[in-house]
């Protein structure tokens, strides 16, 4: 077993574990099936943020040299209509997020920011903040980004609202 | 005490007036005053202490004037390794650890911090309200190392602790080793410190951070931490040594395989006197056994290779240290490239150093660059590149017209299509046809029909000089001028694509004949000294290959004049040489080779000649200011 999988093992008994309550904003954290620990799904209610009505759904892919290296985290936006679930909104308007590709500039999740202790978890917990911290300075989502330089809170929680299913 | 030390004492005396004298040029002219205005300084620098690491002064060009007498304008150059240039860069740190009188790996960090800019850096430090604020923003703890370092790895057997990284912990029975720098006293077990540095290194990260982040630690390990952990962990792959070296057994050794030959030479021997009747089979018998032996000659020599390459690897990636200074070497050349460039070769740690110019006007690259010249230098291993655009020798063809040519041939890649296809067939049989050697005369297997690559004509018109480098507009017929401009074109670029392929095939070919001068050295005790004039021969084959490839692109962009008819008198006498020794190589019996080797030396040096020349030619093109002027403006070159 390498150092990834025996690390990701431990963060994974640590997540199933009852005892181990995770943030009340993460309904669930796991790998999508039990022989693969270098990918995983997350499905999150950022109660604390403007986005507080919606599921969204979270895809992490990993690799051999995690933790030294971070994961890759993005919002999932084109399940397939199978997998589709009708609680999750598949739509995300936010500055720092691709609303094509879900796709997220956060600085910690980048390769020379990032640090081997933290874990899962916690760049989860980096995006869920990143939701009510938006940085209209470096924007993946322009139009978005014009709407939050100009603090529009009416416009901003309706287009939010707009796509929450 | 050594002129070194001597020195350094003398520069933090005068440090004072040092500094004040160099603020106004690094806020004046921060980007330039590194590079080029240092050269002189540092030749200076090396003092009389270092004579023996700096190599001989070398030349771009063979001549400093032409034979016409136009000057050449020679950049000076020494080869170095990139080891040197950790040299070189060590001085620098213990020249500013005597200014700062901190531990020298804070200062290597600072140095790092501000990309060699030795200036700028004290600058900010001398004007730092608080120098332990200034040296923490930096990533560095003020305090002193102690003597002993190796006591930052400890042996843990408390439950309590836990590395955040593997989230494995010590227990009574089994202990962990635990790692954490100086200043900071993070701990982390040191299996996931040396595996976090070695990432870091592989990204070619300097001054790496703690990995603490909780909150983000931002202090950064020296190069003393850093040898701590690298020397701990040469010990524990010491213990696997034993294992790799046991594999490497397996191996056939040089001295077996030459004995498995004697064998095979003594056994024909006894094979030859024996009556014709069993003639048949034993020659079926050797022949299987001597092919047994070439494949593992074969096999043995694309180990060696293999072998080689690794070791290259290995000296680079050795520990954790090499190879972090490997990173700030390089990393130092790509800063200062105006001063240093490393070989562009694969696989190749050579760098090549600027010193000057062996010329009256010019200073800079981008001056001789205005008078297209080209600055070829070699590295160490005899590679030849280019130190004005880091590309492979492209002489006679100034570096603009290279990229004038490249983009030129990317624009027009269709019709590089309709020429490789229209080019495969015999002109008389259209029978398909292979070119399997670099030289242009080609024979049809099935119609014997002698003719010319390129032109796809007779050979017999071009038997005495091997001559098919001319074009010769068309003026009668009355084709558009855009069809004129791609015939032109097409012409061209069908001489430097074959020149192109025909250096292609002469690698090739070359390999093959390098392996069986191997095979011979083996076989009939040659020595290597004795074959080794060969390599001479094919350097400067594929070299003169290249010239000629490039010539025909820089043709392209001369118009139709006296100085064009003497570049092209100059380049066929040049292409019959290049001919002739490729035509050499691939017709000799390797059992041959040393009988003709004054043959292949004659022909080599008249090549060579014929090569300056042919580069002579092309300079003395220039040396008319108008020409010059036109040619650029023309081209639009700046
Ligand atoms: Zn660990
Ligand atoms: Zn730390
Ligand atoms: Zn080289
Ligand atoms: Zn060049
Ligand atoms: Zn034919
Ligand atoms: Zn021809």
């Amino acid at each position: 077993m390498s150092n990834a999988q025996k690390r990701l093992l431990k963060e994974f008994k640590k997540y199933s574990n009852p005892n181990n309550k995770l943030s009340e904003s993460i309904i669930s954290l796991t790998p999508i099936n039990d022989n693969n620990l270098f990918d995983w799904i997350a499905i999150i209610n950022p109660i604390e943020t403007i986005y507080k009505k919606g599921f969204y759904k979270l895809s992490i892919k990993l690799s051999n040299t995690y933790p030294l290296t971070p994961p890759i985290i993005k919002f999932i936006t084109n399940e397939s209509q199978i997998d589709r679930d009708e609680q999750i909104t598949y739509q995300i308007p936010h500055c720092n997020i691709d609303f094509k590709t879900g796709e997220i500039c956060l600085d910690i999740l980048k390769i020379d920011n990032w640090s081997p202790i933290w874990t899962l978890e916690y760049s989860i917990l980096a995006i869920i903040y990143l939701l009510n911290n938006q940085e209209p300075n470096s924007p993946l989502n322009i139009d978005f980004a014009n709407l939050i330089k100009l603090n529009d809170k009416l416009a901003i929680n309706s287009i939010i609202n707009y796509y929450i299913k | 005490m050594t002129d070194d030390d001597e020195y350094f004492e003398d520069f933090s005396d005068n440090s004072s007036i040092e500094l004040s004298g160099v603020d106004e040029d690094v806020l004046g002219n921060e980007l330039s005053s590194v590079d080029i205005s240092d050269s002189g300084e540092y030749e200076f620098d090396d003092g009389p202490g270092n004579t023996d690491s700096s190599s001989e002064i070398l030349y771009s060009f063979y001549k400093s004037r032409t034979s016409g007498g136009i000057p050449t304008h020679r950049l000076k150059y020494r080869n170095i390794a990139l080891d040197d240039i950790q040299k070189e860069l060590e001085k620098d740190v213990k020249k500013v650890q005597n200014m700062l009188q901190l531990d020298y790996g804070k200062c290597l960090n600072l140095l790092l911090q501000y990309s060699w800019n030795e200036h700028k850096m004290l600058d900010m430090y001398m004007n730092a309200p608080n120098h332990q604020d200034y040296l923490l923003k930096n990533g560095i703890y003020e305090a002193k190392f102690p003597e002993d370092l190796s006591r930052l790895i400890s042996t843990e057997t408390d439950e309590n602790i836990l590395c955040g990284i593997c989230y494995c912990g010590p227990t009574k029975d089994e202990p962990m080793n635990f790692f954490s720098m100086y200043g900071c006293k993070h701990k982390f077990c040191t299996d996931c410190y040396i595996q976090y540095l070695k990432n870091k290194n592989e990204s070619g990260s300097m001054a790496i951070e703690c990995p603490f982040a909780d909150p983000k630690c931002h202090l950064k390990i020296t190069i003393e931490e850093l040898n701590v952990l690298s020397e701990y962990n040469n010990k524990m792959e010491e213990k696997h040594f034993y294992h790799k070296k046991q594999e490497e057994c397996n191996l056939l050794s040089e001295e077996q395989i030459k004995q498995m030959y004697k064998l095979d030479s003594d056994s024909e021997f006894e094979f030859d006197e024996q009556l014709d009747v069993e003639d048949d089979f034993n020659n079926t018998v050797k022949t299987k056994e001597k092919m047994k032996i070439d494949e593992l000659v074969y096999d043995f020599h694309t180990i060696i290779q293999q072998r080689e390459r690794e070791e290259i690897d290995k000296k680079r990636n050795r520990t954790i240290i090499s190879k972090y200074w490997y990173n700030i070497g390089s990393r130092y050349c790509t800063i200062n490239t105006k001063k240093y460039k490393h070989c562009p070769s694969p696989d190749c740690d050579n760098v090549v150093q600027f010193i000057g110019f062996d010329s009256d006007i010019v200073a800079n690259i981008e001056e001789l660059k205005r008078l297209l010249m080209i600055p070829l230098v070699r590295c160490k291993s005899n590679h030849q590149f280019c130190f004005g655009c880091n590309e492979t020798a492209h002489a006679p063809c100034p570096c603009k017209v290279v990229q004038l040519w490249k983009i030129k041939c990317e624009d027009d890649s269709e019709t590089l299509n309709w020429i490789q296809t229209n080019t495969k067939d015999c002109p008389r049989c259209h029978s398909l046809i292979e070119k399997n050697g670099g030289c242009n005369h080609m024979t049809c297997k099935s119609c014997t029909y002698n003719f010319c690559w390129i032109c796809l004509g007779d050979w017999t018109a071009h038997r005495n000089n091997y001559r098919c480098d001319k074009y010769v507009p068309n003026e009668d017929s009355d084709v558009s001028k855009v069809r004129e401009s791609l015939e032109k074109y097409m012409f061209y670029f069908n001489h430097f694509n074959n020149q192109r392929i025909s250096h292609d095939k002469d690698k090739q070919i070359l390999e093959i004949f390098e392996n069986k001068i191997k095979e011979l050295q083996i076989n009939s005790g040659v020595s290597w000294i004795e074959s080794v004039f060969y390599k001479e021969c094919v350097n400067a084959l594929l070299e003169c290959r290249e010239s000629l490839k490039w010539s025909y692109a820089f043709l392209f962009y001369i118009p139709n004049c006296r100085g064009k008819q003497l570049i092209e008198t100059a380049q066929w006498q040049l292409s019959n040489k290049v001919e002739q020794l490729s035509r050499l190589f691939e017709d000799v019996e390797i059992g041959d080779v040393i009988k003709k080797k004054p043959m292949f030396l004659t022909i080599k040096s008249s090549m060579v000649t014929a090569q300056n020349v042919f580069l002579e030619t092309c300079i003395d093109i220039f040396a008319d200011k108008h020409t010059l002027k036109d040619f650029v403006q023309r081209w639009n070159i700046k």
